[in-house]
């Protein structure tokens, strides 16, 4: 995990919110996800389409049953009628319409005895006027129809459900209709078992066709609520606030239609339970996509990972490390490219580290002739240098009365060459120093190191009276005693050149520009002419005549080199006889004190 | 008893003569003994064949480029044998390098002192330290077996 970290922490912007985290998760763990979240799309799209397909063919299986159902259920009405009126049509062909009255009715069972023109000729049983108008009406279609009988339309009378039969003698000069009033019998008494399995769950009303009204009768139940005039064929209606699927059929030789129905939600069920139970067999295809994906994201970015730690370990100095290749196809091909990419680097680097061993030893070297070719310097230069000032010295004291005013003048110029000279082997030592020393960085107080620079400006030259600033809390990262040679010469040089002037004044400050700071030495002084700017710290190279300000023009390099060795950067900003101000940086990075510390 | 002498140890004669002028200007009246080489000092401290003519010296001058055996040599002779172990020995030397200053000190010399270029300079450094290891400092007296 580490390894995806850091990788990922490389500077790249971090996207907030869900995105970001999604560009955060590893492959291993992005592919299953994608993967369950494709299957679970498809899954739920499939399981939708499939709950359509069920209810759809769920619906037309219903109403091929509904049909079945209204079909057989009214031909067993039908038949059951027409049973009945053949009774009736054979006692009045036999005995005539008024004996067969007399025959058929009694007090209970209405009957009534019709003429041809369709009035009462005589009514038993106390039929009731509405009754007599649904008779009238039931007899008109009758005689329309010139069928020899009929089964009438269905009523309620007293919370019961009656209807006519009427059937005709066929005699045309007898006086017309018999008719016979029947409750209609729906309740399971006599019912045969094969009716109940026939109609099993369907429920089966009993009705008047199209918009005739009149009740609706439940087989096996009681009179329902009716719903919309029932349509011959399969339908659908809203019935007591439940939807069905309906088949009406009619009954033949009736004024009656079958109604079969059921509920909507039976086949919304069917095909709900059949969605449902593909339910486990789905989330078992997601989990199964899911694991595979897993694996195959396993497969993938173990390869992937293997090479993140080794380019990781490569880049922190393993170079020997390489990836085992097992795969073939496109990850082998990664990793052996990858393996001939870390050799090359090895090779590279291998060669690299032979240069620069090579180098450093012969650097090492030089420096060791430097080393001790300063060290002869310092030890042999300076010997003679010591006898000429010495020898004059006694010469003038020794000999000062017999020697004239000139040979005495030529002894002094002899000391003074002498111990110029003695000067200029100091200062080419110091640049030596500078040049060869170890930059060892350390926070630097540069506020308090300008201070002792200050203080021994001070001491070695107590005459002289100059106001000096030293900012305060200046500090640095950087070689404290490279940073004094530096400030001893800039405030020194600061120091020497404002010694013509009235009112001397220095100043050592820093500013910040963007991140890097940069200090500053300004001074009143003498100053210089910026079109020679460029030789200002070339070794020797002097702006001032000697007889000005003394000095051997070897300070400003040294400062130079200083600087150049943190990685800084020194310049300067002056005009003639309005002083100078020199700058500097120290804030190189760590590469050049690290390429330094070689040396 | 120890006697008053100053071992000069220098192998350059100017030096030499300038050394010893400087001591007779700042009033030092102390017999000196110069030895040329490292050799030579360690014979007059420690003999040729391990017994010493003279007695030890109050102070031994001594430069460090010397032919033969050089300066940082013959000091850690001197700290090493248990006679000359305190003895005081004043390193007087052309070099500012900061390499042997520390090893000087290192070694256990008492003092650090680079010949300057101008003899004023010189005169006055010779005659502070003359002043100080032959006038003002104590050293635990020991004598010759």
């Amino acid at each position: 995990m580490n390894a995806w970290g850091s990788i990922d922490d490389d500077g790249r912007p971090r996207v907030r919110g869900l995105r970001g985290w999604w560009r955060r998760q590893p492959l291993e763990r992005k592919l299953p996800f994608a993967f369950a979240l494709l299957l679970t799309v498809v899954g739920a799209f499939y399981t939708a389409a499939l709950y359509r397909e069920v209810a759809r063919s769920a619906g037309s299986a219903v109403e091929v049953r509904l049909e079945q159902v209204g079909r057989e259920v009214a031909r067993l009405a039908a038949t059951a009628n027409n049973q009945r009126l053949e009774t009736m049509r054979r006692v009045v062909d036999s005995v005539g319409t008024p004996a067969a009255l007399a025959l058929m009715s009694n007090d209970t069972m209405p009957a009534v005895l019709l003429t041809r023109g369709l009035e009462v000729a005589e009514a038993r049983g106390n039929p009731s006027a509405t009754s007599l108008q649904k008779l009238l009406e039931d007899a008109r279609l009758l005689r329309e129809a010139g069928s020899p009988g009929v089964t009438g339309s269905l009523f309620s009378e007293n919370g019961r459900t009656f209807f006519w039969q009427l059937a005709s003698n066929g005699d045309a000069d007898a006086p017309g209709y018999v008719a016979m009033r029947r409750q209609l019998n729906t309740t399971g008494d006599g019912r045969s078992a094969a009716i109940q399995t026939l109609i099993g769950e369907t429920i089966v009303l009993i009705a008047n066709p199209g918009d005739y009204g009149g009740p609706w009768v439940q087989l096996e139940g009681p009179e329902v609520t009716p719903a919309s005039p029932p349509e011959p064929g399969s339908n659908r209606h809203i019935r007591s606030g439940t939807s069905y699927l309906t088949y009406t059929t009619p009954v033949s030789g009736a004024r009656w239609v079958i109604i079969t129905e059921t509920p909507h939600s039976v086949v919304q069920g069917r095909a709900a339970a059949f969605a449902t139970s593909t339910i486990p067999f789905m989330i078992g295809f997601i989990l199964l996509g899911g694991g595979l994906a897993w694996v195959i994201g396993k497969r993938i970015t173990r390869p992937m990972r293997v090479m993140a730690n080794a380019a990781l370990a490569i880049g922190s100095g393993e170079y020997h490390r390489r990836v085992s290749v097992r795969e073939g196809g496109d990850l082998g091909m990664m990793a052996r490219a990858f393996n001939r990419m870390a050799a090359q680097v090895e090779r590279t680097n291998t060669a690299l580290d032979e240069r620069v061993r090579r180098r450093t030893e012969e650097l090492e070297m030089v420096n060791q002739e430097l080393q001790s070719f300063s060290y002869s310097v310092s030890h042999d230069l300076r010997s003679p240098l010591r006898s000429i000032d010495g020898f004059s010295q006694a010469l003038l004291e020794d000999y000062g009365p017999q020697l004239d005013a000139t040979a005495q003048d030529y002894l002094k110029r002899l000391r003074g060459g002498a111990q110029r000279m003695g000067l200029l082997i100091d200062d080419l030592l110091m640049l030596s120093r500078v040049a060869r020393q170890p930059v060892d960085r350390t926070h630097v107080d540069m506020t308090a190191l300008a201070h002792e620079v200050i203080a021994e400006l001070r001491t070695d030259d107590p005459s002289r009276a100059v106001r000096i600033d030293v900012q305060e809390g200046m500090t640095a990262e950087a070689d404290r005693g490279l940073m004094y040679v530096v400030l001893q010469n800039l405030l020194g040089n600061a120091w020497k050149f404002t010694s013509h002037e009235p009112d001397p004044m220095i100043e050592f400050g820093a500013e910040d520009h963007d991140g890097v700071t940069v200090f500053h030495v300004r001074d009143n002084g003498a100053g210089f002419d910026m079109a020679y700017a460029n030789q200002l710290f070339v070794a020797f190279q002097r702006l001032h005549s000697n007889s000005d300000f003394k000095g051997t023009g070897i300070g400003l390099t040294t400062v130079q080199r200083v600087i150049t060795r943190h990685g800084g950067r020194v310049w300067a900003d002056a005009a003639l006889g309005a002083g100078a101000t020199f700058y500097f940086t120290v804030d190189g990075g760590v590469d050049a004190g690290e390429h330094d510390s070689a040396g | 008893m120890p006697a008053n002498t100053i071992l000069l140890v220098e192998d350059n004669p100017d030096d030499e003569v300038l050394a010893l002028r400087a001591l007779t200007q700042n009033k030092i009246a102390n017999q000196v003994d110069v030895a040329r080489d490292g050799v030579e000092a360690l014979e007059y401290l420690f003999g040729a064949d391990g017994n010493p003519e003279n007695a030890l010296p109050q102070v031994v001058l001594l430069d460090l480029k010397l032919p033969r055996v050089d300066g940082l040599e013959v000091l850690r002779r001197i700290r090493a044998d248990e006679r000359t172990r305190l003895l005081p020995v004043v390193v007087l030397t052309s070099s500012s390098e900061e390499q042997d200053l520390v090893e000087s000190y290192s070694l256990g010399a008492n003092s650090y002192i680079i010949k300057p270029v101008d003899f004023t300079q010189f005169s006055e450094a010779v005659g502070r330290l003359g002043m100080y290891w032959l006038v003002l400092n104590r050293t635990p007296s020991r004598s010759r077996p």
